[in-house]
């Protein structure tokens, strides 16, 4: 509501309390808008008298609503959409209104949709039918009643044995028959960043229901595209053009009404005056004829420079805080060391910036800060050992939170002696919480990134917590109460953190349980990212604790961020996934947010509403806008629209299913669900969902029963595979599920990452480094192997990429040449699995593999270390626990899984 | 006066006091859903009432079994259980980062407990008149 970003944004030590006042919060940036937006306001409750508030509420809130069974049961069901036999491909194309595509190499066969784009076309207007008809893929839908709309599992006619497996592909974006539907162009947002888990909007929810799939989207905001940069939006003397009352932004799907003189907002359905500057001529088809000049009215996604009034105090400067654990614990697996090597070399960026703010904190049981202050010549370390009522920070002299460039000297001297400062540390204590506290006053009132590095379970002060027993309630019910806080303090400080714009990203490099469930609360409220190694040693992990270390420094990161994500009417946000505190109901603090910030979102359809829209527009829009200051200062504005076609057909509701986003999105909604009920609700309800899925099939379609074989529309057949997987990932499987960190870890990772990574975190991809054509320039990867014991030869070595590592698997009869081609060595019978290294050899093979290697390391953000392990060895159990299409002792193999899909009814 | 009279004041006194914190309640969750407040002001407001509330309630629900009105208890044991459950499973605390989701699971509670106090006090005040008409 209103554009409170901007002041939420800028407002900071005070957004708290002005949160509170509607007057203060509804002040925006044009301020002659101000009044009117009021008045279509509906009444502001807080201003009336407390007996008119209560007439109100009891308005707003009819005694229906107390009894949602009985509201329920009211609800006709409409019957079952004239049963289709799922064939013809509706023609979705002609849903859409004729609009502008400028920028898109028109491919072959679908050239009448764009005929008409560009300035000075003399296109004559084409009625929609005729645009789809002229649509070489309409053609399709004279094919066989069964046609290529649905998947036959088993059957030859797909080629191999009939079971569907994902493709080796980078980013697992839609199916291709989803990519080319039109609200994908590159007008609308692309899947990169924001993709829904349907290209379309059911008309109605019981036609949503009556398919069993969920609504909603997945969405990056921060997410760099490879080779593709967000454009910018030129600075006309219009300002930035957006709409009155949502305050949603002009983009490429608004209705041009009265020759350009005003615009109808596709979210709020609005009429707009258009401002002067703005102005362009429109078409016949009511479409503005340059917009290809104009990036905002082209382009889904959008970067906006905003000016002055989105701001209230100035942009802040990028400030990093590092708090270290420097206990005994910690010292003796040289995690000091490790921290501080990495930092000499990675804040090197961060010293040439000229406004970057950077602190020390350590702490055992007791807290150390260092005065940086370039006025004196020495870091100084200053001693807190009393903070039984609050952490009071030492004397404001010398200063702790320094401009880096200018206490250049002073970081570089306290690095080096960082290491043997602590390196006979005596004191076992963690006082985690206090150095926390000390942290955020430190901060407070700039806002920033706090880089958390603990060694294990904070002991000592607020927010210690007691090691809870957990080797009896792993793998049963009693193990989603472990999941959950211990203590409510991380929450707290974090509530308290979020809307000042400080986030912390936490590394738990732990050696023991370490109640990471209770510490990451600290990240999952204020946008922060969690880095945990288990059984943390030097010589496993130290290079991905750098690498990762120094990612979250280096990279690029929007600051004190807000989200709003704008609905058409008809649509309801109704809950958020990922790491970020919510303000409201559709208002997301993000205090950091980098490329990898991802949040999922569920969506309702509320039918009365969604009927009214149709009848002035044939999509629904939602758009995404972050609000964020770039580590240059600059106060920016990132929009993404998307636009989906409302369908009513029951065939282009599954025709426009993105079965990868919506697996992902069912994971992310399962995590939720192993914290508040149990692992095995979530494992339940996601099996639910997918035979839901099935019966909802057979019931609509005739071709899909009766054989025995199990059909599903060809958009969803992977989605049995992706449900298989992730019933038997770390996050949600029964046995092996090691520990409750390791669990509450597998579940962060859930929540946060993208669709793909996600999925290949799932589904890792299993290669085979031989044989086949040695390339010690390879520009490609081969093609990926099924997930089974099968695809493991004994003579074969293999490569796994399970998103956070690389396993090298090689077998027990891998023949010698190999062996010394790629380890250097005769045989690896002697060697434990551990001790080995890849090292490059002078040969083609070892180039090889290191081209492999490098070649899906570039594909990631994150560091992936190299796991070698060898068939007989320690780690093939957990190697094979990555083979998800084979049968577990709770979960069924992948055909199976499917044979017992067939059967159900 | 008698005792019974007090007793019967005061019972509706508590009752009126409790139907007033319920609107309070619902009020405020309102302004929340309506964006009026943000969460965390929501949350600063509302948790130090409730276990007030249930205290106010609990001891209700105990006078009225110690001076034997018996229908008075059997109303209010119900609400009394679920009291209890809820301080024990903790699950009336009010989560700022977790309230959106459950806004209207919230607002359903206190409208029914308000349905509830409503009546409750219409009985009390039933008693009360009762125990004057006989006093």
């Amino acid at each position: 509501m209103e554009n409170s970003e901007s002041i939420v944004g800028g407002g900071v030590p005070l957004s708290v309390e002005t949160a509170a006042d509607p007057s203060r919060v509804r002040m925006g940036p044009p301020p002659t808008s101000a009044g009117r937006r009021l008045a279509v306001h509906p009444a502001p409750a807080a201003r009336l008298l407390p007996v008119a508030r209560l007439l109100l509420v009891a308005r707003l809130l009819p005694v229906a609503r107390l009894l949602p069974v009985a509201r329920r049961a009211l609800v006709v069901r409409p019957a079952p959409v004239v049963r289709p036999a799922l064939v013809a491909r509706p023609a979705l194309v002609a849903r859409l209104p004729p609009v502008a595509r400028p920028g898109l190499q028109a491919p072959p066969g679908r050239a009448t949709l764009r005929c008409g784009v560009g300035p000075g076309s003399s296109a004559a207007p084409q009625p929609p039918h005729a645009a789809s008809a002229s649509n070489g893929r309409a053609s399709s839908s004279t094919g066989p009643p069964t046609g290529s709309a649905n998947f036959r599992f088993g059957s030859e006619q797909h080629g191999g044995d009939g079971v569907p497996r994902p493709v080796n592909d980078e980013f697992i974006l839609p199916p291709d028959d989803v990519a080319q539907h039109p609200s994908l162009g590159p007008m609308s947002s692309d899947p990169f960043h924001f993709r829904p888990t349907i290209h379309a909007v059911p008309a109605t929810e019981a036609l949503l229901n009556s398919t069993g799939l969920t609504f909603g989207a997945v969405l990056s905001p921060f997410a760099e595209k490879p080779d593709e940069e967000v454009p910018t939006v030129q600075q006309t003397r219009a300002g930035i053009v957006r709409c009155r009352r949502c305050r949603s932004y002009v983009h490429p799907f608004v209705q041009w009404l009265d020759h350009g003189r005003k615009w109808r907002c596709s979210v709020c359905h609005l009429v707009n005056d258009c401002p002067e500057a703005f102005r362009g001529r429109v078409d016949e088809r009511g479409r503005r004829v340059d917009a290809a000049e104009r990036t905002e009215l082209s382009c889904g996604s959008v970067e906006y420079v905003a000016p002055k009034e989105y701001m209230m105090r100035a942009p802040q400067p990028p400030t990093y805080v590092f708090v270290i654990d420097v206990s005994a614990t910690s010292a003796a697996s040289s995690i000091p060391e490790v921290v501080a090597s990495t930092l000499s070399n990675s804040l090197e960026d961060i010293y040439e910036d000229e406004r970057a703010l950077v602190a020390f904190i350590t702490y055992d049981s007791k807290l150390h800060f260092y005065g940086l202050d370039s006025a004196f010549m020495q870091p100084r370390m200053m001693v807190v050992s009393e903070f039984a009522d609050g952490v009071e920070l030492p004397a404001p002299t010398p200063r702790m939170l320094v401009r880096a460039s200018e206490a250049r000297e002073n970081i570089e001297h306290l690095l080096e002696g960082f290491p043997t400062m602590f390196e006979d540390n005596q004191d076992s204590g963690a006082a985690l919480g206090p150095a926390l506290q000390a942290a955020f006053s430190m901060v407070g009132h700039v806002g920033g990134k706090v880089l958390v590095v603990a060694a294990g379970r904070p002991s000592v002060g607020a927010g210690a917590v007691k090691a809870r027993d957990e080797r009896k309630a792993i793998g049963t019910a009693k193990e989603s109460a472990l999941l959950t806080p211990a203590d409510n303090f991380y929450k707290l400080l974090a509530v308290d953190a979020a809307p000042l714009h400080v986030s912390f990203d936490l590394f738990m490099l732990a050696q023991r349980p370490s109640e990471l469930s209770t510490v990451s609360s600290l990240s999952r409220h204020t946008g922060g990212k969690v880095f945990f190694y288990p059984n943390f040693s030097l010589s496993k992990d130290g290079q991905r604790v750098s690498a990762d270390l120094s990612a979250m420094i280096t990279r690029p990161t929007g600051w004190e961020a807000v989200m709003r994500i704008r609905c058409s009417r008809g649509l309801k946000i109704t809950g958020f996934h990922g790491h970020y505190f919510a303000r409201s109901s559709d208002l997301l603090a993000l205090p950091n947010v980098d490329a990898a910030s991802t949040f999922g979102v569920t969506i309702a359809i509320e039918d009365s509403a969604l009927e009214g829209a149709r009848s002035k527009f044939s999509y629904a829009t939602m758009q995404a806008a972050l609000l964020y200051t770039a580590s240059n200062g600059e106060r920016r504005i990132r929009v993404h629209t998307l636009a989906l076609p409302i369908v009513a057909e029951l065939p282009a509701v599954y025709q426009a299913a993105d079965a990868p986003c919506m697996a992902a999105l069912l994971l992310k909604m399962a995590t939720l669900k192993a914290e508040s009920s149990t692992i095995e609700d979530a494992r339940s309800a996601m099996l639910n969902k997918m035979d839901d899925i099935v019966k909802s099939f057979k019931s609509l379609s005739k071709s899909a029963g009766g054989s025995g074989q199990l059909v599903l529309p060809a958009s969803l057949r992977l989605l049995p595979y992706y449900t298989l997987a992730g019933l038997k990932n770390r996050a949600l499987r029964v046995e092996g599920a090691g520990s409750v960190d390791g669990r509450s870890f597998a579940l962060t990772r859930a929540r946060t990452l993208p669709v793909h990574y996600l999925l290949h975190t799932i589904a890792p991809r299993l290669f085979r480094v031989q044989p086949g054509p040695v390339n010690p320039q390879l520009s490609k990867l081969p093609l990926t192997l099924s997930l089974t014991a099968a695809s493991l030869g004994s003579d074969h070595v293999m490569l796994l990429d399970t998103m956070s590592a690389l396993w090298l698997w090689v077998g027990r009869d891998t023949p010698g040449p190999v062996i010394r081609a790629v380890f250097g060595m005769d045989s690896l019978a002697s060697v434990e699995s551990t001790q080995l290294r890849l090292q490059p050899l002078d040969n083609d093979l070892s180039a090889h593999v290191f081209a492999m290697i490098s070649l899906i390391r570039s594909q990631r953000d994150e560091y992936m270390p190299v796991y070698i392990v060898k068939q007989d060895g320690r780690y093939h159990a957990s190697f094979c626990s990555f083979l998800v299409e084979d049968r577990s002792s709770s979960v069924m193999a992948y055909p199976e899984y499917l044979q017992a899909l067939a059967k159900k009814k | 006066m008698e005792w019974s009279v007090l007793l019967w004041i005061l019972m509706v006194v508590m009752a009126a006091v409790l139907l007033f914190i319920m609107v309070f309640f619902i009020i405020e969750l309102s302004d929340l859903a309506s964006d009026f407040v943000s969460p965390v002001e929501c949350c600063r407001k509302l948790s130090p009432i409730i276990l007030p509330e249930y205290f106010a309630q609990l001891t209700m629900t105990v006078l009225m079994l110690i001076t034997l009105n018996f229908t008075a208890f059997i109303i209010n044991a119900p609400l009394a259980a679920y009291h209890v459950y809820s301080y024990q499973t903790k699950s009336y605390w009010l989560d700022p980062t977790d309230i959106f989701p459950k806004i209207d699971e919230k607002r359903r509670v206190f409208f029914i407990k308000l349905g509830f106090y409503l009546i409750l006090f219409f009985y009390y005040l039933y008693c009360m008149i009762m125990s004057l008409i006989s006093d």
